[in-house]
């Protein structure tokens, strides 16, 4: 099997195997418990909440709190955050889906979702952004890195700027894509929340964290027993948080060196595909984009037809094309970031992780080479 | 809740000395049926034209609703039932009105009299009983409309009893199941197809369901199209199988050697052949196809004559002189409107050439599949082989075999 779909999710690491194998057995207590063993697992928690802001560069100001994923921790910044009808909130065509939907539903409340706009690279359009924000925003939602195209916004001065003339604004910044594979240092970032995932970096799924700023008031979707300040009551899936720390942890030190490695990768596949498959389109310049997402547009086979050929020799990417031919929506994400409506149904997704290696990435090359001039040789359109 | 079903038959006049052989036929489906939505043995008297039905618990809604998808069934009626008395009869309609949620203005009465030796005819036992209602019912203050009413009183005056309904099921009428023939029906995920099969499902036909399967040209989704659709066509059927064929391979081999205007032809040539094949496995007789005339280009009667001359089964087209209007009306009826408009990749529309040939060449068209018989029915023996199989079960219930 070559796995290349780790910006869905990736294959879990070992010692986040080991650490969550060793916590369901042992902590088995409820952290909310008033004995000794509740609190010990909540001084364990509370310690690793500290080590997580360090992580991301953070001393002080900051909460960790603990959701299920970043789906939740998205809709509890958007729907919790005291936005009244009549007020903007500034969002990216090009968001995830937790992101978008929940604030449509904003939308249908009463409250004005306004829209980003993204240059003919799939950048952020800045002075587009800065109009926006500089005025009446509440609410700035952002990702980091793009999960479909990889792209890596550049969060920190646009922030900057935006806090100088606005300092009511609350920023979001969805870092599911981005934590564990580049460096975030939140202190002088000036940003409100951020979005980290567990089973994005190698950790288990079923845990995400928002980072949130302390002075920030949401109001919870969860009701109950009041944990995590009240924000998100259940009780604390210690051996959860504890397997994702451990991902979280692994993934910050090798960070360089799986970047290193990805970024030559990335190399290979831009200058060798080419090669046996000139039809290939990269769109986005690596400059501008992680290493470890790369979209690629064959123009003349349909991705999902060219995906279960792959997956038929056991090779695994993604597509966001529709499923169909009949279905000739343009797709909203493609659209924003400047990709040809013509080539909506021919984009495939690929992202690496730490397991992948040059010998899959010269599989995938000849493969897919080979499958891409099959179809072509006969015809399918 | 009805502890009586008076089921009617259609067709039973047209019958003669095989009435024995029919009747237990969709005697035999009734049965299925109410067990298995029952959950109780029901036991079922002939009467004349009739299945009475009874039930300890009383009938269900499920149960009736099956009932009108059994092949042979002219109408259900869930009814009441009295001794040979005109004047009980008041009482039970009195019953009926009352657990009515909505009140008729108006109404009409209509008598079946099979027992001819009742000292009244039915004119004269509905125009009574009529009377009786605006007599002694005033409450429910109806009066009588012959042309539209609102409400139908039915009575069947059989040998022993009288039999009471106000409501009527409608069956789907025609040929019990299975005392037809055994039919391939070609599946594709579109309007036509699963018309097709249901309009034969009314002739009595039992069937097996065959889709050409051309992953990884096609994805999941169509397969799922095509689970959903059986799920609703097997629930006329008393127990059916589908047939997934793995064609992808086969249709791309194929592509590699025959002329590209003639792919659509040939892929419809070989999915027949195909088809045949099967039916010479499991011993059916016919295949049946959604094809309509000039539908679409590989529809032509051209191409259709010519296949059909290679196609060593006979080929049940019911739908080729519908218009596409009429097929979409029948698909709403029959629920399979909603799940053939979710769109699927279509394999052939991905091999299709931009100009599909549309009066063959007989020598170009005959003289290929001639020269490949042997290989092509190799390929095609292989590809039945490797069939996955579904069981739909009379509920529409689907479960893999293989």
């Amino acid at each position: 099997m070559i796995y290349l779909d780790y910006a869905a999710s990736s294959p879990v690491k070992e010692a986040a195997i080991k650490v969550l194998m060793h916590s369901t057995v042992n902590d088995f207590a409820n952290p909310s418990s008033n004995h000794q063993l509740g609190l010990d697992l909540t001084n364990k928690i509370n310690l690793i909440r500290e080590k997580m802001l360090n992580l991301l560069g953070i001393k002080r100001g900051y909460r960790v709190i603990f959701v299920s994923s970043a789906t939740e921790a998205n809709n509890l910044v958007i729907r919790g955050l005291a936005i009244k009808k009549g007020d903007h909130i500034l969002i990216s065509p090009t968001d995830h889906p937790s992101i978008k939907v929940p604030s449509y539903q904003l939308m249908r409340e009463g409250i004005n979702v306004d829209a980003l706009e993204h240059d003919e690279e799939g950048l952020i359009d800045e002075k587009h952004l800065f109009e926006k924000t500089f005025l009446k925003e509440k609410l700035l939602a952002l990702s980091y890195v793009h999960n479909q195209s990889g792209h890596i916004f550049q969060i920190d001065n646009m922030v900057k700027k935006i806090k100088e003339h606005n300092k009511n604004i609350h920023i979001h910044v969805d870092g599911v894509q981005a934590a564990g594979k580049i460096n975030i240092n939140m202190r002088d970032m000036l940003i409100d929340s951020l979005t980290i995932s567990s089973h994005k970096m190698g950790g288990p799924k079923g845990i995400a964290a928002l980072i949130l700023r302390e002075n920030v008031d949401l109001h919870p979707l969860i009701l109950g027993g009041g944990q995590e300040y009240s924000l998100r009551s259940s009780t604390l899936a210690a051996p959860l948080i504890f397997a994702f720390f451990a991902a979280f942890c692994e993934a910050m030190e090798k960070k360089d060196e799986l970047n290193l490695k990805l970024s030559n990768l990335k190399d290979y596949i831009m200058e060798n595909l080419p090669k046996q498959c000139p039809e290939v389109i990269f769109p986005f310049a690596k400059a501008i984009t992680s290493h470890h997402i790369l979209m690629m547009i064959f123009p003349k086979i349909k991705s999902d037809i060219l995906i279960r050929h792959l997956e038929m020799k056991k090779i695994y990417v993604s597509t966001s094309s529709a499923c169909s031919s009949k279905n000739n929506k343009d797709n909203e994400v493609f659209t924003h970031l400047k990709i040809k409506s013509a080539y909506h149904q021919n984009v495939i997704r690929l992202s690496m992780g730490d397991e992948t290696t040059l010998e899959e990435i010269q599989t995938f090359i000849n493969e897919i080479s080979l499958i891409h001039q099959d179809l072509i040789g006969i015809g399918v359109r | 809740m009805y502890k009586l079903l008076v089921i009617s038959i259609d067709e039973l006049w047209l019958k003669g000395k095989n009435r024995p052989a029919y009747f237990r036929a969709i005697k035999k489906h009734v049965v299925d049926v109410l067990t298995h939505y029952q959950d109780e043995v029901i036991p079922i008297k002939n009467e004349e034209q009739r299945l009475i039905c009874t039930s300890e618990k009383g009938f269900n809604q499920d149960a009736i609703l099956a009932l009108q998808k059994v092949p042979g069934l002219h109408s259900i009626q869930p009814s009441r039932a009295i001794d040979l008395d005109l004047e009980k009869i008041i009482d039970e309609v009195d019953l009926e009105l009352a657990s009515m949620r909505e009140m008729p203005r108006t109404f009409k009465v209509i008598t079946k009299r099979t027992n001819k030796r009742f000292p009244h005819n039915s004119m004269e036992i509905s125009r009574y009983i009529g009377h009786l209602i605006l007599k002694k019912l005033p409450q429910y203050k109806l009066v009588v409309d012959v042309h539209k009413p609102q409400l139908v009183v039915s009575l069947k005056v059989s040998d022993q009893h009288i039999y009471i309904a106000t409501k009527t099921y409608p069956g789907i009428g025609g040929q019990p199941f299975n005392t037809s023939g055994h039919l391939i029906t070609l599946l594709s995920g579109g309007f036509d197809s699963p018309v097709a099969s249901f309009l034969m499902n009314k002739r009595g036909c039992r069937q097996t369901y065959l889709f050409f399967y051309a992953y990884p040209f096609v994805g999941q989704n169509v397969l799922d199209k095509i689970l959903k659709l059986v799920g609703i066509l097997g629930q006329y059927q008393n127990g059916s199988k589908l047939y997934v064929l793995p064609f992808g391979e086969f249709q791309k081999e194929l592509s590699d050697h025959i002329k590209p205007d003639y792919r659509t032809l040939f892929f419809r040539k070989y999915m027949l052949e195909a088809a045949a094949l099967l039916k010479s496995r499991l011993k059916a007789d016919a295949i049946i196809t959604g094809d309509v005339l000039s539908q679409v280009s590989s529809q032509t009667i051209g191409n259709l004559a010519i296949v059909d001359q290679l196609t060593p089964a006979m080929v049940l087209r019911p739908l080729i002189g519908f218009n596409k209007s009429e097929i979409i009306e029948i698909s709403r009826k029959i629920n399979t409107h909603d799940i053939s408009t979710i769109p699927h990749d279509d394999a052939c529309a991905m091999f299709a050439p931009k100009h599909p040939v549309l009066r063959p060449d007989p020598e170009y068209f005959l003289s290929f599949a001639k020269e490949n018989q042997v290989k092509y029915e190799v390929l095609l023996n292989q590809v039945l082989d490797q069939a996955g199989i579904y069981q739909i079960s009379i509920d529409g219930k689907i479960n893999q075999l293989k």
